[in-house]
């Protein structure tokens, strides 16, 4: 019985035997086909999968004022994430990730419930949190290098610097406008990666090294960007202002050397920051000017020849009628009677506006809309600053009403932004050239060569030197004995204008009653000027008048830059009537120029 | 049973053994190494350390198997038996038995992960040969058989229940090579095969991930980044190694497939080795079950026989089934790869088998008696003149069955 059964079994066996290497023979096919025949697609498929271009990250340049102070540059930082797919204990990673970087635990759960192979849970944070995360060796949880953006001055020229995004690209300002030269070129690497994406050890191919982006070198100098700054906060908080912006320019150059707004914000954490705040007034914005714009009235006239020392018209209180509407003075005492017969001089120093409309009436609407456009009011500053408001234009002069043309003289119905009208003032401080403002003063490399430098570029002569003389002259004397009196420095003489002017309704038609726009410009010292400085205060509440407003920030800039730039005292001192601080500082000054005699 | 001489064990059975051991422990190396490091173990030579130890003591039980002499392990089926149902039920208590992945197949003792399933195979094919020998030709009828299909059953359904399909589909597979091998009837066979096939349908179809791995293995590329992830991966690696490889320690696609040392481990051969390097390992393989086959068919005693064609057959059937697996023959199931996947049981367990068939080469001349076949046969007279019987027309013995008959017992 068991032999048969033996028998039986052996006979199969064979057939098994033969069974098994039939299968071998059809997995040797299966191979062959897989490995030789047909492998084609799949290396393909492998080869897309694994080599990878992997970015090594250029250094972003930073941004420095002109004499070196570092306003924007790069520290190290870590992101840390998580790959939630290898998370398995949720509920205990969560909260020590939390705890150990310092984010809310809701940020951390969030990152971990995206169920992918990555996500972030928080990015430029410290060395010390990713030292924590690292001795911490939570599973699925890493650390990743990374750079992160900072300003060293917090909220320091904030609008002209403007920041980036979390990958270091510029959004806003010099970081936007400048991103091409500050980004510099990402350089990578090919190499086949793994499935966590990591180098797979000796398989580089070939790699390209990163070209460190640029330093931009600003024209702006870090310490009167503060002075202006902080005079111009100041104005702001007292008065409740909206908005407020104060321009530095050199006038001979067009650099500006200072550019504030308020409100600021600090690039460095824009959390909770209105975007409104974000914004640089100072080019972005349009206002209308109001008496400010009387200088360029008064300019005109006189390169056109009108007499400066011409009685133009009889101001009185009723004012003057035009067309069916009729213009006033806004009077003050001692003129409460109207400024009577008023020259040029008596326009400016006392901004009667009657004055101003009788020179735009005499000089007709195709040579005031000429000078407004010489001037650069027409034209886009082209200051290399993003955001630049586009023009409004004033239309054809040929059918500018009478009312028109004469609004135009003392500064209503046009919009301008303060860049503009600081550009225009220093126009009459450098003799009669409009300059074109400049931010960017060189772009250097990381080793210090110069890669571009901008020099200061002549847009056009618009009036003559001599005309710039006298205007100059009226405006030192609205500073000395007209509506400019709050700005007067000792020891220097200053030319500036005052202007008050009602803001535009929303509604388009008419004006807002109660809203203001003050402002304050001019050029210090007058005689042989250094700085323009122009003030704008957008709806100071309390009070609207550019004296009272505009003008104190006005005096604490150019005082402090006087101080700073070491510009010799050009008028005798009234040490009586100056303030003890002041008085230190212009001391100070005169101790250190030896130019005691000056005085 | 007849006192002889003792053989030498089979000499190319050993080697086919010792070479694909080896080669496997160097592939761990080269399939972890890399990796091994930051999977929580902090120590790149973690599997090929353990690796080493789980080969030494396979070693050390294949050479102790090869000693003792067959009958020996004979004593011992019922109980092997008894423990591997007792364990593989003791995986799914919560507590004792550990699951990774969402498979409860582990029991962890100190160190060491016990996977019962690995036990389990070798106790079936034990059983079976047992049973199978014990009850000769009666084996030929369905009443005999289907107790043992039962046991079998039982231990294929908790298998599947941890859930691990590949090892249940070995577990069926090998028992239908012994049946097959034993004598039962091809019409049965096939029917049970049909049997099996709708069973196994109808466990695709009930469990989501197995429907799955069906539609993938179809269309490999038709969900990369799921359930077509390692086949895909594993395709790669084939296609990337070509005819000649990469060369040892030069393969991609282990930074992959997830846990590269363990069934997927051929894919990183084939990668670095090319086909050539798998027309060797196929060439051990073939020479193993040649072997393997060969001690069964040249043996005296049909316990013996069923023995070492059960054990050989077990392994061919499983490096088949995980070849197929990662040429994308089949869909995909776990299965490792004998003597070279990384994992102490399979490769523990398998050693002793492979010196149980040893030890059956060295007893290849002694015929032992089959005391119970001899009784069963002679029940199948006793139940039909003994007891009342309802006459049925089939049991007649008409011309087929004579003739069949005959051929049973040529």
């Amino acid at each position: 019985m068991v032999l048969r059964h033996l028998r039986f079994l052996k006979r199969r066996t064979v057939w098994l035997l033969v069974t098994f290497a039939v299968l071998y023979v059809l997995i040797a096919g299966r191979l062959f086909y897989i490995q030789v025949l047909n492998n084609e697609r799949y290396c393909e498929l492998a080869e897309r999968l694994r080599v990878r271009q992997l970015e090594i990250p250029a250094s972003r340049g930073s941004v420095y004022d002109r004499v070196g102070r570092e306003l924007a540059t790069n520290v190290p930082a870590f992101a840390v994430y998580v790959q939630p797919k290898k998370i398995k204990d949720r509920e205990r990673v969560a909260p020590q990730l939390a705890s150990l970087t310092g984010l809310e635990e809701s940020a951390v759960v969030r990152a971990i419930n995206t169920g992918g192979t990555f996500a972030y849970v928080g990015r430029q944070l410290p060395v010390g949190v990713s030292d924590k995360v690292q001795e911490a060796n939570l599973p699925a949880v890493g650390v990743l290098r990374e750079t992160k953006r900072v300003y060293p001055s917090r909220s320091l020229c904030a609008h002209v610097l403007g920041f980036t995004d979390i990958d270091g690209r510029g959004l806003e300002g010099i970081e936007r406008v400048a991103n091409k030269q500050l980004a510099g070129r990402n350089g990578h690497i090919v190499a086949e990666i793994d499935s966590n994406g990591r180098v797979i050890p000796e398989t580089r191919r070939g790699s390209v090294q990163p070209v460190d982006g640029n330093d931009v070198v600003l024209t702006i100098d870090a310490y009167l960007q503060h002075a202006a700054e902080d005079a111009l906060a100041k104005s702001f908080e007292s008065h409740s202002a909206a908005g407020a912006t104060a321009v530095v320019l050199d006038p001979h150059t067009g650099e500006i050397l200072a550019l504030a707004n308020c409100p600021t914000f600090d690039p460095n954490d824009r959390r909770g920051v209105q975007p409104g705040a974000w914004r640089n007034r100072a080019v972005t914005d349009l206002y209308e000017p109001g008496s400010t714009l009387k200088l360029l009235t008064v300019a005109a006239g006189l390169e056109e020849g009108i007499p400066p020392t011409e009685v133009i018209a009889t101001c009185t209180n009723g004012g003057i009628p035009i067309g069916r509407r009729r213009i006033r003075c806004s009077l003050h005492h001692p003129y409460m009677a109207g400024h009577g017969g008023v020259d040029m001089f008596k326009i400016i120093r006392h901004s009667c506006n009657i004055g101003a409309a009788s020179i735009a009436l005499r000089l007709g609407p195709d040579k005031l809309y000429a000078y407004e456009k010489a001037f650069g009011l027409q034209d886009q500053p082209g200051s290399g600053m993003p955001g630049e408001a586009p023009v409004l234009p004033l239309g054809s002069p040929e059918a500018w009403p009478a009312i028109r043309l004469a609004n135009i003289g003392f500064g209503q119905g046009v919009a301008v932004s303060a860049l503009q009208m600081a550009s225009a003032y220093a126009v009459i401080a450098n003799g009669g050239n409009l300059m074109s403002p400049q931010i960017i003063r060189e772009v250097r490399a990381k080793d210090g060569t110069v890669v571009r430098s901008f020099s200061p570029k002549l847009v056009r002569r618009v009036v003559s030197e001599e005309t710039a003389r006298k205007a100059t002259e009226m405006l030192i004397g609205c500073v000395n004995e007209g509506t400019g009196k709050t700005s007067k420095i000792d020891g220097y003489s200053v030319a500036g204008k005052t202007g008050s002017a009602q803001k535009a309704s929303t509604t388009g038609r008419g004006y807002a009653a109660g809203k203001f726009v003050a402002s304050f410009m001019g050029f210090v010292p007058a005689r042989n000027p250094r700085l323009v400085i122009c003030v704008v205060v957008d709806e100071p509440k309390g009070t609207h008048w550019g004296a009272t407003v505009a003008a104190p920030v006005y005096k604490e800039i150019a005082q402090k830059a006087m101080w700073y730039l070491k510009v010799p005292p050009d008028e005798p001192l009234k040490e009586d009537q100056t303030s003890g601080s002041n008085r230190m500082n212009v001391r100070k000054v005169n101790h250190r120029i030896g130019a005691g005699n000056t005085g | 049973m007849k006192a002889a001489r003792k053989l030498q064990p089979d000499f190319w059975l050993l080697v086919a053994t010792v070479v694909l051991v080896v080669a496997g422990v160097l592939m761990v190396f080269d399939a972890s190494f890399a990796r091994a490091a930051d999977r929580g173990m902090g120590d790149s030579w973690y599997f090929v350390k353990r690796q080493i130890v789980f080969a030494l003591v396979g070693f050390l039980g294949l050479f102790l198997a090869m000693r003792v002499h067959p009958l020996a392990f004979r004593r011992f089926t019922k109980i092997t038996v008894f423990v591997s149902i007792i364990l593989l039920g003791l995986v799914m208590v919560p507590g004792i038995g550990k699951s990774i992945g969402g498979a409860a197949r582990w029991i962890p003792i100190g160190p060491f992960h016990l996977q019962p399933s690995e036990l389990a195979k070798l106790a079936v094919v034990m059983y079976l040969a047992d049973q199978f020998a014990a009850r000769g030709t009666a084996m030929r009828r369905l009443g005999t058989l289907l107790p043992h299909l039962l046991v079998v059953g039982l231990v294929a359904m908790l298998v599947l229940a941890e859930p691990d399909m590949g090892t249940a589909a070995v577990v069926i597979f090998t028992t239908g090579v012994m049946m097959y091998v034993a004598g039962v009837r091809k019409r049965q066979l096939i029917a049970f095969a049909l049997l099996g096939l709708l069973g196994g349908a109808a466990l695709i179809v009930m469990e989501p991930y197995r429907l799955e791995r069906v539609l993938t293995f179809l269309n490999p590329s038709r969900d990369y980044y799921g359930s077509g992830y390692q086949i895909t991966h594993a395709l790669m690696a084939l296609a990337t190694g070509g005819l000649r490889g990469l060369g040892l320690c030069e393969g991609r696609e282990k930074f992959y497939i997830p846990a590269p040392q363990t069934d997927m481990i051929g894919a990183t051969l084939a990668e670095e080795a090319g086909f050539i390097g798998m027309l060797v390992l196929l060439g051990l393989f073939i020479l193993f079950t040649y072997r393997g086959l060969c001690v069964g068919h040249r043996t005296k005693s049909t316990y013996m026989g069923l023995l070492a064609i059960g054990i050989t057959s077990m392994v061919s059937l499983q490096a088949l089934m995980n070849i197929a697996v990662f040429t994308s023959s089949m869909p995909a199931t776990g299965v490792p790869l004998p003597f070279i996947s990384y994992g102490g049981s399979c490769l523990m367990v398998m050693l002793v088998g492979v010196g149980m068939v040893l030890s059956v080469s060295r007893h290849l001349n002694e015929t032992v008696e089959e005391p119970e076949a001899e009784k069963y046969e002679s029940r199948h007279h006793r139940r039909r003149h003994g007891r009342t019987r309802i006459s049925r027309a089939q049991y007649r013995p008409t011309a087929k069955r004579i003739r069949r008959r005959a051929s049973v017992y040529r």
